[in-house]
């Protein structure tokens, strides 16, 4: 499998994803997975000017995301998928769950309603839930922020 | 050799501005060790100690990316404790010196940062009604709030951390049959950090030709400078 | 003092009241706010408080590059574009120039002026630093006064501005040249510090210095092996092999 990574990020395209994790993992391509963003000419352009030249940034939707995995699973460049919320990677994990297997949790701000598991990871009760689900789904859950940092599995996240 | 009261009021100002420097104001590279801890040299007098542990302790602040608010160690308070402990010690052991006080303070630096980062917290949590509201008093409250804390911070990582210096001074290194041992430990740990990170952010790509085109060159320019 | 001027001194301390819920967000709306005040002069003052709150929410970029976050998102406030609209720039803003702005400044300019500093600071002394400071400082300043003219001309189309600009071009590049100038400082570096060493302890450096680069890079190792504990490891180990007293 050459997409080696799914990352949940909030900041989807930043340091951390493209120098962080894209020098140690090779990357050559980003599917960026948004449905709002995938309508927005002008935020495209922002990811897009975010990413190296020698990078490609695949700006899918859920649905196109879905029905394009199988190919970007047997592309031979090493490859990377971000969403910017579990919403969006759960329904990915669900249309294609034997892609999916591993997900990473990597940056998930404050907002009203969420509360800290790690300082890069606040979560609501529904977003807890819904990553117990995906767990029973078969997903392997943890929260890295960098590949240089320790892995926090989803039992100790949640705990 | 010893500190003058001048000298050890200068290196508590410089260690609060090189702190505050590191993420609060200016940024403007006085926090990198390069800097910090050869100008704590020209505070003592003595330029090369400080340049020594200059060099060493900017091979570990060079394996620090300080991206996507990850946690990272603080170098620079460290880097003026570092500075003070070689520019007082025998030449030979300066760079351990530099070593033996200023990695772990920089450990602890780091540590600050992360209480400093959650004393901000609770001060916005204080004002988040305002904050909402709109109202740029408030905002200016937290900034000037934040910008103190962080001068604290500094002055008292750089208090202990010049303490340490001190008492690191006070050994009879030249009595010690293997002193220099420590020298070379942490030029050792310095050269791994910084050319391992230098590896890992150079990828795959032509960053790591350029890299090693550079080592390449370093070598040459040792060789025929010896 | 004009607005320009006085959000351009602010934004030299824009991480000042960092933290992790909002992470430079209070720096940025305090950045943003006497620009706003200029903006919004003849508006009411409910619609200025809405842009200022708006203004202080959750950011994360590169320090040196949230001015082109301000000037855009105040270039918005004053063409009307709705609230919304707005956080959704700043949010879309966040993570593009945190990533350009790490491989520009911290993966780029600063280590490579750091790496001449090294090479020169053995021969040039204070010299060498007091250079590579004065460089740094020029080119920090005259970047965040660009990245806020910038956003300030632009507003929301202020990502293709950037994305035809020098920035992408000139991070690519000066990430070459940190590669070089920190790849050809580190025999600098060793041969200053290593000067009257033997040649047994100069192999002996070098040999623990390459498995400290094994361990803190390959993928199973590099978790538990930073460059600093790697450092404390050794300091530890020197500290019990200093030997008796002459």
């Amino acid at each position: 499998m050459t997409l080696r990574l799914f990352r949940v990020d909030d900041r989807l395209v930043h340091g951390q994803v493209v120098i962080g994790w894209g020098r140690p993992l090779a990357t050559r391509f980003i599917v960026l997975v948004d449905n709002g963003v995938c309508e927005s000419d002008w935020e495209q352009d922002l990811y897009r000017m975010a990413v190296p030249n020698d990078v490609q940034l695949i700006f899918a939707n859920v649905a196109e995301a879905a029905a394009h995995m199988v190919e970007w699973v047997a592309d031979p460049r090493p490859g990377m998928l971000l969403t910017a919320d579990l919403a969006t990677m759960a329904a990915l994990h669900d249309a294609v769950p034997a892609l999916i297997r591993r997900i990473n949790l990597g940056g998930l701000h404050h907002r009203p309603g969420r509360v800290e598991r790690l300082r890069y990871i606040y979560l609501g009760e529904a977003e807890e839930a819904l990553l117990r689900r995906l767990r029973r789904d078969g997903a392997e859950i943890s929260a890295q922020d960098l590949p240089t940092t320790p892995a926090v599995d989803l039992e100790a996240l949640l705990r | 050799m010893m500190m003058s009261p001048l000298a050890f009021v200068l290196t508590l100002f410089w260690g609060t501005v090189v702190g505050l420097d590191l993420v609060s104001v200016p940024q403007g590279l006085l926090s990198r060790p390069l800097v910090a801890a050869t100008v704590a040299g020209l505070i003592l007098g003595n330029v090369t100690g400080g340049l020594v542990a200059g060099l060493v302790l900017e091979l570990y602040a060079l394996d620090v990316l300080p991206i996507g608010a990850a946690r990272y160690p603080d170098f620079s308070v460290a880097a003026v404790a570092g500075g003070v402990a070689a520019a007082l010690v025998p030449a030979e052991v300066a760079a351990g010196a530099a070593g033996l006080v200023g990695l772990p303070m920089a450990a602890v630096g780091g540590w600050t940062l992360q209480k400093l980062r959650r004393r901000n917290a609770v001060s916005v949590q204080r004002r988040l009604e305002r904050v909402a509201h709109g109202d740029a008093r408030a905002i200016w409250e937290l900034q000037r709030n934040g910008l103190l804390r962080d001068a604290l911070r500094s002055f008292a990582l750089a208090l202990v951390g010049v303490g340490i210096a001190l008492l690191v001074a006070l050994v009879p290194w030249e009595l010690f049959s293997h002193a220099r041992i420590l020298s070379r430990a942490v030029l050792a740990g310095g050269l791994a950090a910084a050319l391992a990170g230098a590896i890992r952010n150079a990828g795959q790509g032509g960053r790591r030709h350029w890299l090693a085109v550079g080592l390449a060159t370093g070598i040459v320019v040792v060789v025929l400078l010896r | 003092m004009k607005p320009r001027t006085e959000a351009l001194l602010r934004l030299l301390a824009v991480q000042a009241s960092y933290t992790y819920e909002r992470m430079a967000g209070i720096g940025v709306g305090h950045a943003a706010a006497p620009l706003l005040r200029d903006v919004f002069a003849t508006r009411s003052v409910r619609e200025r408080r809405e842009a200022v709150a708006r203004s202080a929410d959750f950011f994360n970029s590169h320090p040196y590059l949230a001015g082109v976050a301000v000037g855009a998102e105040v270039k918005a406030e004053q063409d009307g574009v709705p609230g919304p609209v707005i956080s959704r720039l700043r949010t879309a803003l966040s993570g593009p120039l945190g990533a350009l702005g790490d491989q520009l400044i911290w993966a780029g300019w600063v280590p490579a002026l750091i790496g001449i500093g090294l090479i020169a600071a053995p021969w040039a002394g204070l010299w060498a630093i007091v250079g590579i400071v004065l460089v740094h400082n020029v080119l920090r300043l005259w970047l965040t006064a660009w990245g806020l003219d910038l956003g300030l001309r632009e507003g929301l189309r202020v990502g293709g501005a950037l994305q035809r600009s020098w920035l992408p071009r000139g991070a690519v590049e000066a990430q070459r040249v940190a590669a070089f100038a920190v790849g050809a400082a580190l025999p600098v570096v060793a041969w200053q510090v290593l000067q009257h060493a033997s040649r047994g302890e100069v192999g002996a450096t070098v040999g623990v210095a390459l498995v400290g680069v094994v361990l803190s890079v390959v993928p199973r190792t590099r978790v538990r092996v930073s460059g600093l504990r790697f450092g404390l490891l050794l300091v530890g180990v020197a500290l019990l092999a200093l030997g008796g007293l002459r």
